[in-house]
């Protein structure tokens, strides 16, 4: 409603130009939900409004309105909260894609009542092979002399490590600029 | 070294181009993906013809490589097909208790004196005819719902492996020159398209002559893109889009991939009535 779903309307009517040659007298109906259907009597509104149609005054109307999707974040020299945005990684042989709210993808998953502790990074693309190469290496460091207990996940594109390693693998990411 | 010959023999490519009798380069569609992609390339496709017989392409279009290039996941492919399989499923399987069956209210032979074994009913669960314990009671449903983003995974995953075996076709649109069903038979045919079509379009108000046309052909079958679903691109063995389906079904899934409020398509399913 705020600024991206414009945006989006726009770009995809950008590349619709077949749609219009369309001539359909007929319209599409579909009476599957609910709120589709009519009612029964007439509903009466008995509160007086003002109906307008002022892009002007509709601007401020969108300002309230909450955002259907999640919006890019502005590019500034620097974050308050730490947070940093993803760099550029076209030519790197993997990749960790942000979550949709643009967080690292690194998650703690406590089993049996809080007995094991593991951390999985999720949304590995490109070499998954080649990035565990990298990580263990960092984290063969941070854990000596404990063995490193670690489980690569290629077909859903996972990495399982035993032990709460969340906050150190994020450091690393953002060190790498993921 | 390199860097001066590059640009040397770019311009003399271009020179000769002039004097080629070659075809002209097909032209490339520009197409403005929403969500620019971080990492993965656009996948692009052929946009073929569909008002002749013989193949020709009019260009390349992109696809965004969230919806196309989805990492196949077929096990939430699977989910989505017992699911689809099963919410519509009731089961009438019944049986009758030892209560339900008729008769057994008296005891059959006094407890002691007989030397036979003690017994209260004749429908007892022992007996021959009698009742069954914990057998299936009519009607059973099966329904249930796969978690909202299990469905949107299933549909990219989907989409991403019809493309990647090439049983993905992208239209200009669904216009074809005759109702004779022999015409899209012969088109299907000569494009290896595979015996079963599914055809997507954008709006469920499709031209008249390839409905007429495909109306007694069971194996081609027409659909808008609000019904595209897992089960349906499974069974056929050709997926045919057209150009408005295709920017369709990526606003709709780009647009549940980067959702700003989760919450009301996560929580515990609700029908859609009063």
């Amino acid at each position: 409603m705020t600024t991206m779903r414009p945006l989006l309307f726009t770009i995809f009517t950008k590349t619709k130009p077949f749609q219009c040659l369309r001539k359909t007298s007929l319209h599409q109906i579909r009476n599957s939900s609910y709120e589709s259907s009519k009612f029964l009597v007439d509903v009466e509104v008995s509160t007086k409004y003002e109906a307008t149609k002022i892009p002007e005054e509709w601007k401020y109307v969108e300002r309230i309105l909450p955002p259907t999707l999640v919006p890019e974040p502005q590019p500034l020299p620097e974050y308050q909260s730490g947070w940093k945005p993803q760099g550029d990684h076209k030519d790197s042989p993997y990749f960790v894609e942000r979550s949709r709210n643009h967080m690292m993808p690194v998650y703690l998953d406590v089993r049996q009542r809080g007995v094991k502790r593991h951390t999985i990074i999720k949304k590995i693309q490109g070499d998954i092979w080649l990035f565990e190469k990298d990580l263990r290496t960092f984290l063969e460091d941070l854990i000596k002399p404990k063995p490193l207990r670690l489980q690569v996940n290629e077909f859903a594109r996972k990495i399982c490590i035993n032990g709460d390693h969340v906050n150190a693998i994020k450091y690393w990411l953002g060190e790498k600029n993921f | 070294m390199m860097s001066e010959t590059v640009p040397k023999l770019r311009t003399c490519l271009l020179a000769i181009r002039k004097f080629s009798t070659a075809p002209p380069k097909v032209p490339v569609e520009s197409r403005q993906l929403a969500f620019p992609p971080k990492y993965q390339k656009p996948r692009q496709a052929w946009l073929e013809n569909f008002d002749t017989i013989e193949e020709k392409k009019l260009g390349i279009i992109d696809l965004h490589p969230e919806i196309f290039a989805a990492n196949p996941r077929i096990d939430i492919i699977q989910e989505n097909v017992r699911w689809q399989s099963l919410y519509r499923y009731v089961s009438y399987a019944h049986t009758k208790s030892r209560f339900e069956v008729r008769g057994g209210g008296r005891k059959p032979w006094p407890q002691k004196g007989l030397g036979r074994a003690r017994h209260g009913s004749i429908r007892s669960p022992l007996f021959r005819g009698g009742g069954v314990i914990h057998g299936p009671k009519s009607p059973t449903p099966h329904f249930y719902m796969l978690p909202y983003y299990s469905r949107v995974h299933g549909l990219t995953s989907t989409l991403s492996v019809k493309l990647a075996q090439d049983d993905l076709h992208i239209i200009m649109n669904l216009e074809i020159p005759t109702d004779e069903p022999n015409f899209i038979e012969e088109l299907v045919r000569s494009r290896n398209w595979g015996p079963s079509v599914l055809f997507v379009d954008d709006v469920d108000i499709m031209p008249r002559n390839i409905t007429a046309a495909t109306d007694k052909i069971k194996h081609f079958n027409l659909m808008p893109v609000y019904g595209l679903n897992v089960y349906s691109m499974l069974k056929h063995d050709t997926l045919v889009l057209t150009r408005a389906a295709v920017d369709l079904l990526e606003l709709k899934l780009l647009t549940s991939l980067h959702k700003n409020d989760v919450k009301p398509c996560a929580e515990k399913f609700k029908l859609n009535q009063v």
